[in-house]
């Protein structure tokens, strides 16, 4: 694969979020046809390749491939294939997390600075235009000025989605956490006090939703720092979304 | 991975600009940047992204130039825990292995 075929492949593989691991020849010893230091392969879950050097690769890239991927660490590979041995630098291609906003007020404005300085990607929904707004969100990747419940019937949730719900008010907080609850999303948080929290829990308990999955719902949001103002929230909600997205809990 | 960088690869490989990517690939001990860390080097010295900074980007970025001098990937070690790096402020004790590939237009890519 030619350079510049790679980089627009890895580039269109990061933006549609597809899993894929990029392989780059950073070794060849002996005589590899078709195989040079300085030559890239992107690899992708049933993927078929072309070109000199395809066939050997395939197999290897086949093996170790799946690896990195559930790895999620980049990791260097030496393959011993025909004609000699040839070191691979494996990176996988992962979705990127996206804090997906659930209200554009004074705590919704001061996540999606922090999770822009953190490098995740944000989105942002409010149903006021006012609060809706690239003025109030200049970095946000996407502003959607609509109904939660309309918004999130159209918005993807996938396991790389962190759900901040901070709208005004506990009526739409139960509102947005009703219309995720069952989504497959990595985070959900919801703010508001203890007694709040609880109460919408009762509620949705009362209408059949699993206890399980209630316990996943980060209720009072954010890590327990003592946080006050708008912005220390804000990062105390990040510090708990950069845990669950590199720990896992 | 930083998609900016990529995008700034693949307009300097449309555009014809002669420059070289910087991959790190193999971190042992302490170094500024992890595995999988990218920098561009333009012909003229520029860079886009970071590898940590300091003297060992400034290394990094000078052995760059040499490799787009001579038009091949090589294997750059560097180690920060020789005396001199120490002598010249590189404080983070680890061993790097970093890829630098010529981007150039050669043909068909």
């Amino acid at each position: 694969m030619g350079k510049l075929a790679f980089f627009q492949e890895l580039l269109a593989a990061l933006e549609e979020q597809r899993p894929a691991v990029a392989a780059t020849v950073v070794r060849v010893e002996g005589e590899v046809p078709g195989m040079a230091a300085g030559d890239h392969f992107l690899w992708e879950p049933g993927g078929r390749y072309e070109g000199p050097g395809a066939a050997v690769l395939e197999e290897a890239l086949g093996e170790v491939a799946p690896g990195v991927l559930a790895g999620r660490r980049p990791r260097l590979e030496t393959l011993e294939v025909k004609g000699g041995n040839i070191t691979l630098f494996l990176e996988p291609v992962l979705p990127e997390p996206r804090i997906l906003i659930l209200g554009g007020g004074h705590i919704g404005q001061q996540v999606a600075a922090a999770a822009k300085l953190a490098g995740y990607r944000v989105s942002v929904v409010d149903d006021r235009p006012d609060f809706a707004s690239k003025a109030l969100f200049p970095d946000a990747d996407r502003i959607i000025c609509a109904p939660f419940n309309t918004a999130l019937q159209e918005l993807e949730i996938n396991p790389s989605t962190f759900i901040v719900i901070v709208t005004r008010g506990h009526r739409y907080d139960y509102e947005c956490l009703r219309a995720v609850i069952q989504a497959p999303a990595a985070y959900i948080g919801m703010i508001g006090s203890r007694r709040r929290v609880q109460g919408v829990k009762e509620r949705l308990l009362a209408e059949g939703v699993d206890p399980q999955v209630l316990a996943r719902i980060h209720a009072p949001i954010g890590l327990d720092i003592g946080a006050e103002t708008p912005a220390e929230i804000a990062i105390s909600i990040l510090a708990e979304i950069i845990r669950v997205y590199r720990r896992g809990a | 991975m930083d998609r900016e960088l990529i995008a700034e690869v693949i307009g300097s490989l449309q555009q014809g600009k002669r420059c070289a990517l910087a991959t790190i690939i193999q971190v042992k001990g302490s170094a500024p940047r992890e595995a999988g860390t990218r920098m561009l080097v333009s012909a003229d010295g520029h860079i886009h992204g970071t590898v940590g900074g300091g003297c060992a980007e400034a290394a990094i970025r000078q052995r760059a130039l040499m490799v787009l001098d001579r038009g091949r990937p090589e294997i750059y070690h560097l180690d920060l825990t020789a005396d001199t790096a120490e002598d010249e402020g590189m404080v983070c004790g680890g061993v790097m292995d970093v890829f630098i590939e010529p981007l150039e237009v050669i043909g068909e890519c």
